[in-house]
């Protein structure tokens, strides 16, 4: 099913290949607008974030909010991170890069982890 | 014919006036509980069982159907400081509905923010969300001819709800409940049990004070409960505790008779190589193997740990690994660069470490 | 003259913006950090008042107008209640919500995912049209479909058509509709003029403020003057003139946000390469904020605190009265205008743009102000002595393959 479908925020990426990074332009759409990188629909509650964890542990992920269902069948799309887990919260903010950040991407810190469904 | 036409049906009709929102929206202002678009329960009582567990009795809102199995265990959400949190505990009430209450029996674990709040900080009349319960823990109905408790601590919860409706319905089995607590006065429903024992003779209570006899060995269940091996076994306690009690149920090929509630977390992966902890501000150090959680050795080396879900999820327990390296045990992912923060509920040392708390 | 060099226009060097970024991000961890019970009892308390308001303003207005005696003081007050249950729902609570700002909570009840507010326009669409397209693009010509709403002309970059001599009128109706000009927002009359609109995905938002548009138009118009039986003429004109307030109130609101003088428009091309603390320099320069008291700014959803709102749109509305203190002194040390001044002055303004640029630019003078002079040791430096931009940085969809490795 989402296997063979390009995620939205990953707009350019081949099916087959790696996913790679996601798109800056769509992520900042999810995050704002409030809808899922894989389906575009609007998010429901909770959120969940994919990412490595070296992305949990800082508590900042590069993937944009999706769906839980939708990041679950994202994490089995061919082009996956092998080591990506998923992480649900409630809330999240929006971190653009600053011009001296370690980091040049957009991220998002989760402000509301959950730990029960 | 009022009652032929249902409430819920009523209040649909109602949403013409409150579209957007829901009638229930504005309902629960007049009375919190009147709203099943979230599961809310009233606290009636706190009753304090021990030192550090109470009994939190709370009424249902709208919605609740007072059908949960004995055994299985709710979440509920309060607001602390201004967030929800959730949590999940054992109902240890019966399923009685003319009753109108639910009761979960909480103990507040050191540094626990939310166990210590239930316990300690909630006034009766506070409105918690409650989620449905869940939970394969339970007894089947009827239930089995013979039957073997193993609990430890607050693993006593769910056991307690399946002996309260054992006792309730009059169909008390052959029951066998075998105890553990640190002291007898740590140990929650100790009277209750005692008071169940005497008025069933075929339930056998059995206590263990493990601060002065010392923790259960398994080979002793030959002496305690000579039949063990053809009852059917719900065991619930801490997590060493069940991981020895499988083992043993493995080693006799009986893992079909054994039923296990575990309240923690399920580490698997390698673990680390164990080595000495440094808690820098306290200077403590304490000696630990690769299997226990960098945030167990420091609960045990007195240190106030911070910790949340203890299952990796809320990142609550990350503290600063000033130097050494750690091991993520549930995938085996290894943490050394200075001053890295670090999960310390899912890792374990490798090597000697050195923690900023 | 519409920018399209944030920094060069305000004589700022990198480091100048780069410091003012992380001053705004200190700003911003100390509101996260801070964000505790007094935040959740605010946006609780709020929502009581205004359900309460709402359920009041429509049973005076069922009961009181049964009667001869009460039925005029039940028309004023209920009127006035519901009027200000919509204006409060849809601004200060809906507005807010949808922005995520209280998602932190972890409340299902108040949380952008699943909230819909009083109003025709679908909240997914809004959060789209809002949202992303004008808190990301804001003030950027050709992107942010809020400059004049695909209707008005508000900027002098715009070109003038002589359809444009009818402003004066579209924006009686527009202010009048508010509520149907903004459920049709997202549609993008630009685009559908244009014929880019895709027809699929047309229909779709059709069907969605159809659906939404007709369960409240049901609701103030036919469901509840029903219910008041002989009476529902004056149930549904209370209704109608109430739904006019709110209509009234939100456009007034709105375009004292980015339409008063002093607010300017960007051009810019490379907004993906934008840092942080250039985004954050356009959306003080692209806002305008308005002065009054607590109250006032309850009433607007915090949006006289236009200008913090666009710098931190998901931190609670409460607290950017605390937050615009710190902003301004900020903005007098870097020598940033803070555009601000009373309602009706912010209001007049946008007015006078409107009716200005109903004609061609020719016939009229621009009231943008000028560039804030460079102070001495501020002044315009040579390419020479400029550090070079640094180019590399979030370049991500030009090398979407590489940058992560």
């Amino acid at each position: 099913m989402i296997a063979t479908r390009t995620p939205f925020a990953w707009g350019e990426a081949d099916a087959e290949q790696e996913l790679g990074p996601p798109l800056r332009r769509q992520v900042i759409q999810c995050a704002l607008s409030r809808i899922c990188g894989v389906c575009a629909e609007s998010l429901g509650r909770p959120i969940a974030f994919l990412g490595t964890p070296e992305e949990a542990a800082r508590n900042a992920f590069h993937c944009p909010p999706m769906h839980v269902t939708c990041a679950e069948d994202l994490r089995r799309h061919a082009g996956a991170d092998p080591r990506w887990g998923i992480t649900t919260t409630s809330g999240f903010e929006l971190v653009r890069p600053g011009r001296d950040d370690a980091d040049p991407d957009v991220r998002f810190e989760p402000n509301s982890l959950l730990q029960d469904p | 014919m009022a009652s032929t036409i249902p409430w819920e049906r009523v209040r649909r009709a109602g949403d013409k006036l409150t579209t957007p929102l829901l009638p229930d929206d504005y309902l629960r202002l007049l009375n919190p509980l009147w709203s099943s678009r979230e599961l809310r329960g009233r606290v009636e009582k706190v009753v304090q069982e021990t030192d550090d567990a109470a009994t939190l009795v709370i009424r249902p809102g709208w919605g609740w159907r007072y059908d949960h199995r004995p055994g299985q265990y709710v979440g509920i959400g309060v607001q602390v400081e201004g967030k929800f949190q959730w949590r999940s505990y054992s109902i240890s009430s019966p399923p009685v509905r003319k009753r109108r209450t639910i009761t979960i029996t909480v103990r507040a674990m050191p540094e626990g923010l939310l166990s210590a709040h239930l316990v300690n900080g909630l006034e009766p009349g506070t409105i918690v969300r409650l989620a449905l319960p869940e939970g394969d823990f339970v007894l089947p109905d009827p239930p089995p001819q013979q039957l073997l408790f193993l609990v430890g601590g607050s693993g006593i919860t769910p056991v307690i709800a399946m002996l309260r409706t054992l006792d309730r319905r009059d169909t008390m089995p052959d029951v066998v409940l075998h105890y553990s607590s640190p002291t007898p006065d740590r140990m929650i429903f100790r009277e209750e049990l005692a008071r169940l024992s005497e008025k069933h003779e075929q339930l056998i209570f059995h206590e263990l004070h493990t601060d002065t006899d010392g923790m259960l060995d398994l080979a002793d269940l030959d002496r305690i409960c000579p039949d063990w091996r053809e009852r059917d076994t719900y065991a619930c306690g801490p997590g060493p505790m069940l991981d020895a009690i499988s083992e043993h149920y493995e080693q006799h090929d009986l893992e079909d008779r054994l039923h296990l509630e575990r309240f923690s977390l399920e580490l698997g992966g390698e673990g680390g190589e164990g080595g000495t902890l440094t808690f820098r501000n306290s200077g403590k150090t304490i000696e630990v193997d690769g299997a226990t959680t960098v945030l167990e050795a420091g609960e045990e080396a007195g240190i106030g740990m911070p910790y949340g879900c203890r299952m990796g999820i809320c990142h609550t327990c990350t503290l600063t690994l000033v130097s050494g390296k750690v091991r993520d045990l549930r995938n085996g992912d290894e943490y050394g660069n200075a001053n890295e923060p670090v999960q310390t509920c899912v890792t374990a040392a490798v090597g000697d470490c050195t923690l900023d708390i | 003259m519409a920018i399209k060099d944030v920094q060069e226009y305000m004589h700022l060097t990198d480091d100048e913006v780069e410091q003012l970024g992380r001053e705004l991000d200190a700003i911003r961890q100390e509101i996260e950090e801070s964000r505790g019970e007094k935040d959740a009892a605010y946006i609780n308390r709020l929502i009581r008042i205004q359900r309460g308001l709402a359920a009041a303003g429509r049973l005076t207005l069922m009961l009181g107008t049964q009667r001869k005696e009460t039925r005029v003081p039940a028309v004023v007050a209920g009127t006035t209640f519901l009027a200000l249950h919509k204006i409060l729902e849809n601004m200060e609570i809906g507005h807010n919500v949808m922005h995520g700002q209280w998602d932190w909570m972890n409340d299902p009840e108040i949380h952008s995912s699943n909230w819909e507010w009083d109003t025709a326009q679908p909240a997914e669409q809004w959060k789209h049209s809002h949202n992303y397209i004008h808190h990301q693009f804001t003030n950027v010509l050709g992107y942010d479909n809020d400059i004049g709403y695909g209707i008005l002309r508000m900027a002098r970059e715009q070109k003038w058509h002589p359809a444009n001599l009818g402003q004066p009128v579209y924006n009686a109706l527009l202010a009048t509709l508010f509520e149907w000009g903004v459920a049709l927002h997202d549609l993008d009359i630009e685009r559908i003029r244009k014929g880019e609109k895709d027809p699929k995905e047309m229909k779709r938002q059709l069907k969605q403020i159809w659906r939404k548009g007709r369960n409240q138009v049901v609701k103030d118009y036919v469901v509840y003057p029903a219910l008041a039986g002989r009476q529902w003429r004056t149930v549904l004109t209370a209704n109608l003139a109430s739904n006019v307030v709110r209509n009234l109130w939100a456009y007034v609101i709105i375009f004292c946000g980015h339409f008063p003088d002093g607010a300017l428009h960007f051009t810019e091309e490379e907004l993906e390469d934008e840092t942080r603390s250039e985004w954050y320099l356009r959306q003080i320069l692209g806002a305008a904020n308005f002065k009054g008291g607590p109250l006032l700014h309850v009433m607007s959803g915090n949006l006289g605190f236009q200008i913090e709102h666009h710098l931190f749109p998901d931190l609670p509305s409460n607290r950017y009265a605390q937050i615009s203190e710190r902003v301004q002194e900020l903005c007098r040390k870097y020598d940033i205008p803070y555009t601000t001044g009373p309602l009706h002055q912010q209001y007049g303004q946008a007015l006078r743009t409107i009716i200005k640029l109903s004609v061609p630019n020719s016939w009229t003078s621009s009231d943008q102000p000028e560039p804030p002079t460079p102070s001495r040791e501020r002044r315009r430096k040579s390419d020479a002595e400029r550090p070079p931009r640094r180019q590399e940085l979030g370049g991500w969809s030009r090398s979407a393959a590489g940058a992560r490795g």
